[in-house]
C-alpha cells in the first residue's frame, strides 16, 4: 500500500471515527427537522454514507459537527420533497427557527456530554416497568402508531398518548438527574 | 413564556400547535437563548430514547434479561427451599426439568458446563444442553467447571454462592473459585464483596469469607492480576505465587501462597471434532475446489466450478492468503455455491473463515457469505460486516436472518486478514439474539446492537453457504478476500477456536 493511500485511509478513518461520535446530536437535529424518529435515523444513515465518500472534503480545524449537519440537512430536503405535502408558511418560519436553534447550540465539544446522556439514560431505562417498555418498544421498535399501539393494550388512543408523554418525560428527567449525580462525583 | 419549554417541545414534535404558536415557538427559538438550548436538549434526549428502542440496543436488552432473571430468582428462592431435600438426590442434569428450559429460552448463555463432581445446587440457571445463563447460583456441595463463552475456565467448590453475570464477568459472594484465563478472554473480572480482581491473562484463585471478618484471598498461580479494593479504589499488580487478602476495611495483606495445593481447571479435551468439512480455498488445476471432511454425511460437497458455479463471467481470483491461497473478489460479482449435503441447518454448527476487507471497501461490498435456499427471498442466513450505522459498530462482523440481525462490536474491515466464528446454538426455538456466538480473531466478539428474530423450522434444510457474491436479495457484490473455511458439526468451544486462529486446524483427538 502506497504512502499517499495509507495516508487517505488514516484520513476516512479517523473523519469517520469522529463523526460516528457525533451521532446522539445528528440524530437529535434530523429528529428535530422531521419529527419521526425512524425517518430521521434513515437520513443520519444516509448522511453517513455521504460523510464516508466525501471525507476529503471536511476541511480540517472547521467544524465536524456543522459539516455533517449540512450534509444531513440536504438529506432532510430530500426527504421531505419527496413527501410533496404543502407546508405552510408558519411551519416553515418554525422549521427555519428549529434549525438555527441547532446550528447555534450544537458544538463539537457537546459528544462527551451526550455521551455520558446516553449512559444515564441506560440506565433510566432499566428503571422502566415492563407495561412501560412494552409501549416504547411498540412506538419505536414496532413503529405501531397510537392507534395500534392502543388496539394492542386495549388502552384508548389518548391513554397511549399521556402514557408516553409521562414515560419520555420521566425518562427525560431521570437521565437529567442522573447525568449530574455521575458528574458530581469524582 | 407562557409554558414551559418540553411543553412547547412535545407540542411541536407531535405536530400540536396552531399557527400562531409556531410562531411564538419561532420568536422564542430566536430570542431566548436558554429556551433554545432547552428545546434542542429535550428533542435530543427524545430522539436518543428512541434510537435505545428501536435498534433494541444490547445494552437495553441486556438490562432487560437482567430484571426478568433477578425476579425469577426471587421467586425460586421459596421454591428451592421446600424441593431442596429432592433435588439433593438428583444429580445435576436429571434435575433438569422442561419447564426450566422453557423459562430460559429465550436468555442468552453466557457459559458451559463442563462437569460436576458431587454437585449439589440450590439455584441454578441452566438448560438441558448443559448452557449457564446469567443469574444467581448457589452450590450447596460438590464442584462443577464451567467455560465461559469469552474462555475463561472456572472451577467451584461448594458451598458457594456466586453470580453469572457476562461471559467475561463473574460475581463470587461467597466459596472458592479457580480460574484459568487464556488469552483471548483476557480482562476477564471476578467482583468479591471485598475487591476486584482483573484477569491479566493468568490462572488463579479467589475465595471469598463472607463473615464480618472475612475477606477475599487472591492466589496467583500463574501470569499477573489486578486487584482493586472496594475501599481504597487502587489497582495493584499481583504476579505468580504470590497470594494477598482483602479484608471488608479494604486492607490488604500479603498471605501464604497456597497456589500449589489448588486445582486449576483447564480447558476440556474432548478429542477430535466429529463432523467437519475443511475448504481451504486454495487453486485447483481442474477448476474444483478441494475439500476435506469427516462426519458429515456423504453427498456432492463442494462440487461447484470456478465458472459455472459462479454464475457469472466475472470469477474470483486466487492469490496469496492466509494459509495457502486465498479467494478474492473484486466487488463486481461472482457467487461459488456449494452443495453441502452434510448438517442441517438447524442443528448446532461453527463456521469458521478468514476474511481480508479492503479498508477502503464500500458499503455495498460487505456481504461475505449466506447460508439457505437460495431461491427464496428471506430464509437466508448472510454474514457480512456491518455497513448499516443504525444497526451497531460499523465495521464489526453482522449476521442476518428475516428481519433481525446481530452486530459484534470489533471493526474487521481495516485491510487486515481476520479470522471470524460464527456459532450456532442449535435447538428448538432457536433465535438470533439467544444462538449465535461471534468470535474475531479467537476473542468472543459481544454484540453491539441486535435486533431478534426467531430461526425458523422450515428453514433448517440443507446448508449451503455461498460465498458471494451477492446477498439474494440485494446483489451487494463482495470486495476482498477469505480463506480456509471449516464447517463443523456442533458448537466449537473457545480454545477450539483459538485453535483454528492459531493453527488453521481442528485438534485431531
Amino acid at each position: 500500500m502506497s504512502y499517499s493511500v495509507s495516508m487517505s485511509i488514516e484520513r476516512r478513518n479517523r473523519v469517520v471515527k469522529q463523526a460516528l461520535e457525533l451521532r446522539p446530536m445528528l440524530v437529535g437535529y434530523a429528529y428535530g427537522l422531521l419529527r419521526h424518529h425512524a425517518r430521521a435515523e434513515d437520513a443520519v444513515h444516509e448522511a453517513y454514507l455521504v460523510v464516508m465518500d466525501k471525507y476529503e472534503q471536511f476541511e480540517e480545524g472547521t467544524s465536524l459537527i456543522a459539516w455533517c449537519r449540512t450534509i444531513l440537512r440536504y438529506k432532510v430536503a430530500e426527504m421531505v420533497r419527496k413527501e410533496r405535502r404543502l407546508v405552510p408558511v408558519e411551519q416553515r418560519i418554525l422549521d427555519d427557527a428549529v434549525e438555527s436553534a441547532f446550528q447555534l447550540t450544537q458544538q463539537d465539544t457537546q459528544s462527551r456530554r451526550y455521551d455520558a446522556l446516553a449512559e444515564a439514560l441506560e440506565h433510566c431505562v432499566s428503571q422502566l416497568t415492563e407495561e412501560q417498555r412494552a409501549l416504547l418498544s411498540a412506538c419505536y421498535s414496532e413503529r405501531l402508531s397510537y392507534e395500534e399501539s392502543a388496539g394492542r393494550f386495549g388502552l384508548r388512543v389518548e391513554t397511549v398518548r399521556k402514557r408516553l408523554y409521562r414515560i419520555r418525560a420521566g425518562l427525560r428527567d431521570c437521565a437529567m438527574k442522573r447525568k449530574a449525580l455521575m458528574e458530581a462525583q469524582p | 413564556m407562557s409554558k414551559p419549554i418540553s411543553e412547547w417541545s412535545e407540542q411541536y414534535l407531535h405536530g400540536d400547535l396552531s399557527e400562531e404558536e409556531m410562531l411564538t415557538l419561532a420568536q422564542l427559538l430566536d430570542s431566548d437563548t436558554q429556551a433554545r438550548e432547552a428545546f434542542v436538549e429535550h428533542i435530543t434526549i427524545d430522539a436518543a430514547i428512541g434510537s435505545a428502542f428501536s435498534g433494541r440496543s444490547w445494552a437495553v436488552d441486556a438490562v432487560a434479561k437482567k430484571r426478568r432473571l433477578h425476579r425469577r430468582s426471587w421467586m425460586r428462592r421459596g421454591i428451592t427451599a421446600a424441593m431442596i431435600a429432592g433435588f439433593m438426590l438428583l444429580g445435576w442434569l436429571m434435575a433438569m426439568n422442561a419447564d426450566r428450559t422453557k423459562d430460559l429460552i429465550h436468555e442468552r448463555a453466557v457459559a458451559t458446563l463442563n462437569s460436576t463432581r458431587n454437585a449439589v445446587w440450590n439455584e441454578w440457571h441452566a438448560s438441558k444442553e448443559g448452557w449457564l445463563y446469567p443469574g444467581a447460583y448457589s452450590l450447596e456441595s460438590g464442584t462443577v467447571t464451567f467455560t465461559f463463552d469469552s474462555g475463561a475456565v472456572v472451577a467451584v467448590s461448594g458451598p458457594a454462592e456466586f453470580q453469572l453475570k457476562s461471559p467475561f464477568k463473574m460475581e463470587l459472594s461467597l466459596g472458592e473459585a479457580c480460574f484459568f484465563v487464556d488469552e483471548p478472554a483476557r480482562g476477564f473480572v471476578v467482583d468479591t464483596p471485598h475487591a476486584t480482581i482483573e484477569d491479566m491473562g493468568t490462572a488463579f484463585s479467589v475465595s471469598v469469607d463472607d463473615a464480618a471478618d472475612g475477606g477475599s484471598d487472591v492466589n496467583v498461580v500463574d501470569g499477573e492480576v489486578k486487584v482493586t479494593s472496594r475501599v481504597l479504589e487502587t489497582p495493584v499488580l499481583y504476579r505468580a505465587r504470590e497470594a494477598v487478602r482483602i479484608d471488608a476495611a479494604g486492607n490488604t495483606k500479603s498471605i501464604v501462597y497456597r497456589g500449589d495445593k489448588l486445582r486449576i481447571p483447564r480447558p476440556v479435551t474432548r478429542g477430535a471434532v466429529g463432523a467437519y468439512i475443511h475448504l481451504p480455498l486454495d487453486q485447483r488445476w481442474d477448476g474444483l475446489f478441494r475439500s476435506r471432511q469427516r462426519g458429515f454425511k456423504t453427498g456432492d460437497q463442494f462440487l461447484a466450478d470456478t465458472r459455472a458455479g459462479f454464475q457469472s463471467d466475472v470469477a474470483p481470483a486466487y492469490r496469496a492468503g492466509k494459509f495457502g491461497d486465498a479467494l478474492y473478489f473484486d466487488g463486481r460479482g461472482g457467487a461459488p455455491i456449494f452443495d453441502f449435503a452434510g448438517g442441517k441447518s438447524g442443528r448446532s454448527h461453527t463456521l469458521s473463515l478468514w476474511v481480508q476487507v479492503p479498508a477502503d471497501a464500500a458499503p455495498a461490498e460487505s456481504t461475505f457469505l449466506a447460508f439457505g435456499n437460495v431461491h427464496r427471498q428471506g430464509d437466508q442466513l448472510t454474514l457480512s460486516w456491518n455497513h448499516d450505522t443504525r444497526a451497531g459498530a460499523y465495521g464489526a462482523l453482522r449476521v442476518d436472518y428475516g428481519d433481525g440481525y446481530v452486530t459484534g462490536s470489533m471493526p474487521v474491515n481495516d485491510g487486515d486478514w481476520h479470522h471470524i466464528v460464527l456459532g450456532f446454538c442449535g435447538g428448538k426455538d432457536a433465535r438470533l439474539a439467544t444462538h449465535v456466538r461471534l468470535y474475531v480473531d479467537s476473542r468472543l466478539d459481544e454484540p453491539s446492537a441486535l435486533r431478534d428474530e426467531e430461526i425458523l423450522p422450515d428453514t433448517r434444510e440443507r446448508m449451503r453457504p455461498t460465498f458471494t457474491g451477492f446477498r439474494f436479495a440485494a446483489e451487494y457484490p463482495f470486495r476482498g478476500a477469505l480463506d480456509e473455511l471449516y464447517i463443523t458439526g456442533g458448537l466449537l468451544l473457545p480454545h477450539e477456536i483459538q485453535g483454528l486462529y492459531r493453527t488453521n486446524s481442528l485438534p485431531s483427538g
